[in-house]
């Protein structure tokens, strides 16, 4: 009898031990499968602490919603508004600056990341005036639409692309 | 014939998610090795493009049979959707090292829609082609023949007569089909070399295949180059209202090639032009 209660005894707490287990083996599964590639998180040191995330877990992309620019106007309008900006400096550089950022749920802009490359994607110096004047140009941009999916307004990752040929601003994208 | 041009893009869209067939792993059985490596690669498939489980798959796929140039492609491929092609690169470098015959067209077609970088591109398609003795094929997406996406490329880099021989020759042949935008981008061509009576005609095309708000624009433009005012009033206004219908260019990833907006049309709805 004795013995019996012990093999019970035994097999509750490998039973309990194995829940658990799982559990732990579990939760980390869960969180990476919230992690994308080309996530962005809150660097205190670079970015606006007053700028809020709604929903830090799930952030969208900005080719979930229907156009590759969201913005008041499309993106016509986004063009112009940077070719108005826009002022050719001293530099006669080659390459790409691109700039990635958050579009949170109220239309506001944050998180900003900058690399900049050459015709072979490499990363490379560009022009330090060219790079941050298009930066602050980006930043600076207030037309950005919220990103809407199964009714609530969500927060998304956007991008563009600079394409500078003699240091000029010959392209945009996406 | 709009219904199936409709059925066209969202197919091409659905397709865009993962261009590149999923190889049959039993063709590896006899690579243990490799065999594993193209079932780790399945089951990335299986969890979100670009999700944290998604790369772990593909790396470990990698690191089973580093031969493995599928999972070097797709592993890429949500970093060229966001931006980071510094990223991209060096997977599709070697993905195309591999197997070069059906991964150059994927960085070429990359170099074109995501970066412009149109030398690239055609280096690529150019390398393509003398690889091979059969048809190049057509963009991962199904929108453009490669010879089209190659004549886009020249227009890109300003030279529209090498880009009107290309996309002219590449319709010409006996089993070409047609796809969603070639004969817009046709018309936009004899307009940029000043022929706008060869580019109406290309337009009407267009309309009659896939009646998109573009062509209206465009010929718009053609009766501009015309100086007939009315008609280019009346064809903007046509214009206005198919965009306002959505009848239209689109793509959730960029602005395609002669893609406009609303802002276009109205702004050169300002623009008057006299009649000699």
């Amino acid at each position: 009898m004795l013995h019996q209660k012990i093999k019970t005894m035994i097999s509750r707490v490998l039973a309990i031990s194995l829940i658990f287990l799982i559990a732990c083996q579990s939760k980390p599964e869960k969180d990476e499968i919230l992690r994308h590639v080309g996530d962005i998180t809150f660097d205190p040191e670079i970015d606006n602490v007053d700028f809020e995330i709604c929903n830090e877990n799930r952030i969208y992309q900005y080719y979930n919603f229907s156009n590759a620019i969201m913005y008041e106007g499309e993106k016509a309008t986004l063009v112009r508004e940077i070719h108005n900006e826009f002022e050719v400096t001293d530099a006669d550089d080659n390459g790409y600056i691109s700039v990635r950022f958050v579009v949170n749920c109220k239309g506001q802009t944050g998180r900003f990341r900058v690399t900049t490359m050459n015709d072979d994607y490499q990363e490379i110096q560009l022009s330090t005036a060219l790079t941050n004047q298009l930066l602050e140009i980006v930043k600076s941009r207030k037309g950005w639409l919220k990103g809407e999916s199964r009714g609530k307004k969500r927060d998304y990752y956007q991008y563009l692309t600079f394409k500078i040929k003699n240091g000029q601003l010959i392209d945009i994208m996406p | 014939m709009k219904n199936k041009v409709c059925y066209l893009i969202v197919l091409s869209l659905i397709i865009f998610q993962q261009v590149t067939a999923m190889p049959n792993c039993y063709i590896y059985k006899e690579n243990e090795k490799c065999y594993e490596a193209c079932k780790e690669a399945e089951k990335a498939l299986s969890y979100s493009q670009g999700s944290y489980a998604s790369q772990r798959h593909f790396m470990k796929s990698i690191e089973l049979c580093p031969e493995f140039a599928f999972s070097f492609f797709e592993k890429a491929v949500p970093f060229a959707k966001r931006g980071q092609m510094n990223l991209w690169i060096e997977m599709i470098d070697k993905a195309v090292e591999l197997e070069p015959e059906t991964y150059l067209m994927q960085r070429g077609w990359y170099h074109w829609f995501f970066m412009h970088n149109y030398e690239k591109a055609i280096a690529d398609i150019d390398r393509l082609d003398e690889l091979v003795d059969y048809d190049i094929g057509e963009t991962g997406d199904g929108f453009y023949h490669l010879n089209v996406m190659k004549g886009l490329c020249y227009k890109g880099l300003g030279d529209f007569e090498r880009a009107i021989e290309l996309i002219e020759g590449c319709m010409a042949a006996e089993d070409y089909y047609q796809r969603s935008y070639d004969y817009l981008h046709l018309g936009v061509l004899y307009l940029q070399i000043g022929k706008p009576e060869t580019a109406l005609i290309h337009f009407q095309n267009q309309i009659d295949y896939n009646d998109i708000s573009e062509a209206y624009y465009y010929s718009a433009m053609a009766y501009k180059q015309m100086n007939d005012p009315s008609k280019y009033k009346e064809l903007l206004e046509l214009a206005l209202v198919k965009y306002d219908n959505r009848l239209r260019m689109h793509n959730p990833y960029r602005q395609l090639v002669d893609q406009i907006y609303r802002v276009d049309i109205l702004e050169a709805m300002e623009l008057k032009i006299k009649k000699d």
